[in-house]
């Protein structure tokens, strides 16, 4: 087995008095694609976070392709060049055209010519199928199209993994498939993915791993089929019985 | 009332105004301009998170803003220079006392600026390995600029109209020269009204150029906060 491309040992946060995580610890292989569920405040979102010390981890050891991320002096930048993260909101630059906000760490951080980062960010927007967009401001786009430049924007910088934060949860429903669709390609082609999430018919289609986080800790996790078929721990098993409910329903 | 006479009386005396309110311009394009520089560094200061810069700045525009204009006016050209046995020019000391109760004002206004920006921006920038410094320049500063220009043109207004208080420490401007001619006329009524209208003319057009590069440098889809 290959050494892993995420290491997480013993992994502690706390907010003042809340100790959101009690210990967290699990390996990510290259070509991964794992899902993180839980219910809401789980600190699912803070352990995503963490992995490149968006938030400080209290306690705890991360290595990302051999770099010890948590060590006091650990090369950030490098770190960040090769992780990529998409989140709920988008958080795109309102300010910058879309081409700016696919190129600007390119250009800043990556050091490459305007040229080159120009072509590059055409290619990934017309992998999302935004490349006629190029020049528009994201106020200009909806919430799909907005998510969809986030994804570009990740993927322009071919990171060695990409965190997905709830892509989709602040997408009105009829925007979720498009984005959707776009990651399963990626999961497809391979790409190291860590996705947290509640869409649990992507988390069957396009993921192999799945780490139920509840309590601060990973309680259950094991490959897709597998843990979604057959739920041990009591938690996950409420937790899939509320998401399925809510599908359940005949249209 | 013999309104063609008073309208002769003020055509004749508008010029001599004008060249003083001129004056009072100068003086408050270069105490705006302190004030922006200090003020700048002083915002800075607050958000720093070095609690020696955060209480000196803190402490700076609360006791600014806190004391009237006229009060720090009277300090800057009186008082001081007595203490220190220096002589200070009139229009220097107003210079100088204007554009540091400005920079209190102006440090409050780009500090909100700033942090009007969503935290998620800034998120998102560190998460693709920007540096603090490069955050800033690159998406902090750009949108803090533009939701701070209605808010930096109201100040630029207001120092235009402060300067009117350089009339008690003898500075030739709109206000000096304005008394100048009512006490030598009696005709305080239309000096002082087209005293009024020169200040009300001036910040208006300064209103007016404020919308103007406010919509040249709107961007479609971002809302600038009122």
């Amino acid at each position: 087995m290959p050494e892993p491309i995420l290491k997480v040992r013993d992994l502690h946060k706390s907010f003042g008095d809340l100790h959101v995580l009690k210990g967290v610890s699990f390996d990510i292989y290259e070509r991964d694609r794992v899902a993180i569920l839980g219910f809401s405040g789980s600190g699912k979102s803070t352990l995503l976070r963490c992995l490149t010390r968006l938030v400080e981890p209290d306690k705890g050891d991360i290595w990302i392709d051999g770099i010890h991320v948590t060590s006091p002096n650990a090369p950030l930048d490098k770190i960040r060049k090769i992780t990529a993260y998409v989140f709920q909101r988008f958080n795109l630059w309102p300010h910058l055209r879309v081409i700016d906000n696919v190129t600007l760490a390119l250009r800043i951080v990556h050091g490459i010519p305007k040229e080159e980062a120009e072509k590059i960010a055409e290619k990934v927007l017309r992998r999302v199928g935004l490349e006629d967009k190029m020049y528009n401001y994201p106020g200009e786009l909806s919430g799909g199209q907005q998510q969809r430049v986030a994804i570009a924007r990740a993927l322009a910088i071919n990171p060695k993994i990409i965190f997905l934060d709830e892509p989709t949860s602040a997408l009105d429903p009829d925007l979720i498939a498009e984005v959707l669709s776009i990651l399963d390609d990626l999961a497809k082609e391979g790409r190291t993915m860590v996705i947290v999430t509640h869409e649990l018919d992507f988390v069957q289609d396009a993921t192999n791993r799945v780490m139920f986080l509840y309590n601060g800790k990973i309680v259950e996790e094991g490959p897709t089929e597998e843990v979604l078929s057959k739920p041990k721990h009591p938690a996950f098993r409420r937790y899939l019985r509320r998401l399925l409910h809510r599908l359940e329903k005949p249209i | 009332m013999d309104f063609s006479e008073i309208f002769d009386f003020i055509f004749h005396i508008l010029p001599y105004l004008l060249e003083g309110f001129m004056v009072s311009v100068q003086v408050a394009v270069l105490s705006f301009l302190l004030g922006l520089a200090i003020g700048s560094i002083m915002a800075f200061a607050r958000l720093s998170r070095n609690p020696v810069f955060n209480k000196i700045a803190t402490a700076y525009i609360e006791f600014l803003r806190g004391t009237p204009l006229l009060v720090q006016l009277m300090i800057v050209y009186f008082a001081i220079p007595i203490a220190l046995r220096i002589h200070i020019e009139a229009w220097v000391a107003g210079i100088i006392t204007m554009g540091i109760n400005s920079s209190a004002y102006q440090a409050e206004i780009i500090r909100s600026g700033i942090k009007a920006i969503p935290q998620e921006q800034v998120e998102a920038a560190q998460s693709v390995g920007l540096s603090r410094w490069q955050i800033m320049r690159h998406i902090i500063l750009p949108q803090a600029l533009r939701f701070v220009i209605p808010a930096l043109v109201n100040e630029f207004a207001t120092v235009l109209k402060d300067t009117s208080l350089l009339y008690f420490i003898g500075v030739p401007e709109l206000m000096r020269r304005a008394d100048y001619i009512a006490a030598w006329t009696f005709r305080y009524f239309e000096v002082f009204i087209t005293a009024a209208f020169i200040y009300f003319v001036a910040v208006y057009i300064f209103g007016t150029l404020s919308r103007v590069l406010e919509r040249k440098l709107a961007i479609p889809g971002m809302i600038v906060r009122i």
